[in-house]
Parts: structure tokens; sequence; C-alpha cells
């Protein structure tokens, strides 16, 4: 099954080449729903009484399951499976890019061009001059080969080309069609949570391939809609693929610990699954500038990675950060988000915390046989006294 | 259930031997995705000034007691892609010719590879060979980046 919603960027396939995705797609489907399951079963069935036997007592944290389950066959033979697969995606999918890369960065040109000339396409504002963080530079993120920032050429979106194909095939089309469950799923939640606000300006941080910024172009036609990245690769893409798609997005190319938006201008912004990309020193950062950019009585949301509470699970979870050059991953998934939208200055009983169920099948579980369940963090900046009794009156 | 859009350009464009050294392919013309409903006039290519990596920069972990079998296990994961391909794409010509109400089978047996197919077969069969063999290329890519990769 492929159902990924075409667009105008979105590379084509040669039979090969798409037999070739497929058959990651449905390998990595095998995985999750045939293979992964085995984990716990090793586990519980095999080294946990072995562990008890020889300690007495039951593993105290994820670490030390690790040290014992790093030498247990079946867990070795999935990882490596796991790791190979993660491999072999990218490979198939940059086949394709590779061969269409001239005539994908010139449509993209051309798409750029007519959103120029228009007012109501959205536009492009990139900054050569940008420092990418060395979080990205250290290591290639979830091993994507040049990650998100590297140009192979001038006006090159490669990298986003690669993503928005490798993405769908990561989660077995688990996103949906457009990659962007993620994007609805935050949108929904803050509908549901404020039903009466209507936002004028909306910014997405770490909008990638913009697959999680259009939902909210979507629900709020009105709103002015801007999404930024560090990476220009993708931006190019991800504006070409918006043109595309008719939702008029401001993309430009910032780092979200610092913008050059002015203050209190947004009446939301989100992020999704975009701070555990970051570093510890980033993520403090990101919430401050969120709460300088938000408006009086504006509201942030990140959305991110499962943060499970059974200690089994969390090893589990750890996996993407040892085997899938997700550095931060731990750090974050262990951070304490409310207690940081505090010290960022949000008034701490405006910060709420939810878990999302993202709906995934069995085969489309990569790590987890109970779920992924997307915390999402939330804060609303207050507004100044006279406003609020302003409110109270209206 | 939504087929896939395949590009009508058969795959053979590909199917060229694929060393990390060699130029990148020039598509030869713009397409404009069957979707879009811009009919632009063909632009200027806009072609990548080298290879797209295919090692990401970090280690790569090791899952076994011996490297040599982290290197297979990716290796037969290679393989059976491989095949998977080769099934699919076999299954399309048979049903191709089953519905065109060729002699299917009959035609594929008495079939004489010409010496210019013979050598397109051979730069095929390389690029599968590399592809198969993968994951030496990665271990030489990371010697060659000096343990930095
Ligand atoms: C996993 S992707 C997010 C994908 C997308 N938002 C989604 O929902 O699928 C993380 C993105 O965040 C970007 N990013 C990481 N740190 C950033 C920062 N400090 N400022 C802006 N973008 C950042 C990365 O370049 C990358 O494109």
């Amino acid at each position: 099954m492929d159902a990924q919603t075409q667009h105008d960027v979105l590379i084509e396939r040669s039979l090969d080449e798409q037999a070739r995705q497929l058959f990651v797609k449905d390998f990595r489907s095998h995985l999750a729903s045939q293979v992964v399951g085995g984990v716990p079963v090793a586990y519980y069935q095999v080294e946990l009484p072995k562990f008890v036997a020889a300690n007495g007592r039951p593993p105290k944290s994820k670490d030390e399951i690790r040290q014992f389950m790093l030498t247990n066959p079946y867990y070795q033979f999935w990882s490596g499976l796991q790791r190979t697969s993660q491999e072999m995606m990218w490979d198939s999918v940059i086949d394709s890019v590779e061969r269409q890369a001239p005539a994908l960065n010139a449509r993209a040109k051309t798409l750029a061009a007519k959103a120029k000339k228009s007012t109501n396409l959205g536009s492009l504002r990139l900054n050569p001059d940008l420092e990418i963080p060395r979080y990205h530079t250290g290591v290639d993120i979830h091993i994507q080969p040049g990650g998100y920032h590297t140009e192979f050429g001038a006006d090159d979106i490669s990298a986003g080309a690669i993503y928005d194909r490798g993405v769908h095939i990561y989660l077995m089309g688990g996103m949906g069609s457009e990659n962007d469950s993620l994007g609805r799923i935050s949108s929904n939640w803050f509908r549901l949570e404020h039903p009466n606000l209507k936002p004028a300006r909306i910014l997405d941080m770490g909008c990638t391939t913009g697959n999680s910024t259009l939902p909210w172009g979507r629900m709020f036609p009105k709103a002015e809609l801007h999404a930024i990245d560090v990476a220009a690769p993708v931006l190019r893409y991800a504006h070409a693929r918006a043109v595309s798609l008719g939702i008029p997005v401001h993309f430009s190319q910032q780092n979200a610990e610092h913008t050059d938006f002015e203050d209190e201008c947004f009446d939301v912004i989100v992020s999704h699954i975009m701070l555990h990309e970051t570093s510890n020193k980033a993520l403090p950062k990101v919430l401050a500038e969120s709460r300088r950019l938000l408006k009086p009585g504006g509201i942030m949301i990140h959305l991110e990675i499962p943060r499970p509470d059974d200690v089994f699970e969390k090893f589990m979870f750890d996996w993407e950060a040892y085997n899938n050059n997700e550095p931060f991953s731990m750090g974050c998934r262990e951070s304490d988000l409310i207690g940081l939208a505090r010290e960022a200055g949000f008034d701490p009983e405006k910060v709420t915390f939810a878990q999302a169920d993202a709906g995934l099948s069995s085969g489309q579980r990569n790590y987890s046989a109970t779920g992924f369940l997307f915390p999402m963090l939330k804060a609303e900046k207050s507004a100044p006294v006279s406003q609020q009794r302003l409110r109270k009156a209206a | 259930m939504a087929s896939p859009k395949l590009t009508k350009k058969p795959a053979r464009a590909t199917a060229k031997t694929k060393s990390k050294k060699a130029p990148v392919k020039v598509a030869t013309k713009v397409k404009t995705a069957k979707t879009s409903g811009s009919k632009s006039p063909a632009v200027a290519l806009v072609p990548l000034t080298s290879p797209l990596a295919r090692t990401a920069k970090g280690k790569r972990p090791q899952y076994f007691h011996d490297p040599a079998t982290d290197r297979l296990q990716s290796m037969l994961v290679a393989l059976m892609a491989e095949l998977s391909v080769t099934r699919d794409r076999l299954d399309t010509l048979e049903r191709l010719i089953e519905k065109s109400g060729g002699p299917g089978r009959k035609l594929m047996e008495a079939f004489n590879a010409s010496p210019e197919v013979e050598a397109e077969r051979a730069a095929s069969r390389a690029a599968y060979i590399a592809r198969v063999m993968r994951p030496i290329s990665h271990e030489l890519d990371a010697m060659k980046a000096g343990g930095k990769s």
C-alpha cells in the first residue's frame, strides 16, 4: 500500500525504485509487527529472570537493562535489522532523488518564482549566513546522509525531497498521505482547548518540509502562517511543496533559539518533534524565544516524541538515541518540560501537558508494543493585568 | 488502493552503472508532475555539483561480537530487497504480456539477448552488486574519513 499525496516536488519512482522503497516499507512493517515484539519476550522471559537470580532485585534503570540486553542474541539481531532498514530506507529514496534532482531543483525554482509574483502563495526567505547549530553538524540526524542542511549544489532541495519520501517509509505511512498527522493532532487539540480563538498569526518552528505546518493553514485559512527551520534545502522544498498544495506559508531560515521576529507578534507558536533534535542548552532558549514572540494571551504548543513511563519501554525508545543518531532524544525525554516552561517565564498555572495517541497500527510502531503517545507541552502567555480585566468585562 | 504514479520513462535510465565517482546524471527533460495544474514551460535544469551523500556522519554501532556478522546481516537484507524488486518487475512483465494476449512464457524462454542487451544487463548487474555490497562501501567510507565519520 502506498498512498502518499502527489505534489509537484515529490519524487517520481521508476519501477525498480518504487519496488525497492516498498520493500523497505514492508520490511519495516514486518519488523514492527512480527519481530520487535520478541524483544520484550527476550527481556521478560530470558534476561530478566537471569538478572533477578543474580542480583536479587529487578533492574533499577533503563541503562541497567541496556547493559545486559546488548548481549542478548535476539535483541542484537533485531537491532541490526532495524538499523539496516533505516539505512536502506534513505538509500532507496536517494536513488530517486539523485536521478531527478536537476529537474526537481528547477521545478522548485519555478514555483518560487511564481510565488514571488503572487500575493497569496506564501514566501521564502533564506539566510546563507545563518550558522547551522553544532547539534546538526555533529552527526547526521536519524542517519539521513548529509542531514537536513547539506547542499549538493546551488538551489538544492535534495534533503527535503529525501526527507519527504523517507519519513513516509519511516512510519510505514503512519503519518498520513501528507505526513501531516502531527500537525493535525496539535491543531485539533488547540481547537478543542480554545474553541473561540481565531489566531491571526501562527508560527511553526522546525518545519522541515512543512508537513505539520499545512494542517494549521487548512484549519485557519485566514491566519498569516509562518514556518522556520535552520536548513535551507528543506525550506526550499517546503516552499515549493506548499505552493503546489495551495497553502500559503511564509518560510524563513532561522534558528528557533533566537529569531528576527518582533516581540509579541504571534498568537500561536507550535513545533512538532523539533525539541529533541536540539540540545540541552538550546531547549530552554527555544521556550524563552517562544514566550518573547507570543502576544499576551498567545499559546504555544510543542509536540514531542513519546516518553513512556515504564522502564523497559524507556529502554526500547532509547534505541533511536544509540542507533539512529538522535543524540539529544534521551536528554529531551528526561527533561521536565513543564518545569522548563515555567523557568522560561510562563505562568505556572497556564502550563499544561497532554499526550495524544497517533493511532498507529501494530505494523507502524517501530519500538513499542503498547502504543505511541505523543506528549504536548502547552502554555499560554499571561495577558497583562489590564488586558485581563478588559477580557473579563467583555 | 491508490496505486502509485510511476514514471512513463522506463527504469533503464537508472540502470546504468552507478559508481560513487561517476558524474551525476542529468535528467534530459523537466517533467511537470501529472497532478500539477501549472503548465509552465520547461526551465533550465539545476544540476547537483556533487553526488548525494550515501553514508551518514556518525559512528555506526556494532551489533554482533564479530563485525563481519553486521556486514553479512545488512547484505542479506539488501539481497532480500533486490530479489523482491526483481519479483515485482517480473510480475509486471508477465501481467502486461498476459494482458496483451501475447505468448508470455514462451516468448520469455525463447528470448536471445543481443550484445547491446547483454551490455545493458551487465551495467545493471554492476549497479545491483554495488547495492548489495553497500555495507562494505560504508566501512570503506568510514575508514577513509579516518574514523571521524
Ligand atoms: C524531525 S524534524 C521535524 C519535522 C516536522 N516538524 C514534522 O512534524 O514532521 C526537526 C526539524 O527541526 C529543525 N530544527 C532543529 N533545531 C532547530 C532550531 N534550533 N531552529 C529551527 N529549526 C530547527 C531541523 O532542521 C529539522 O528540520
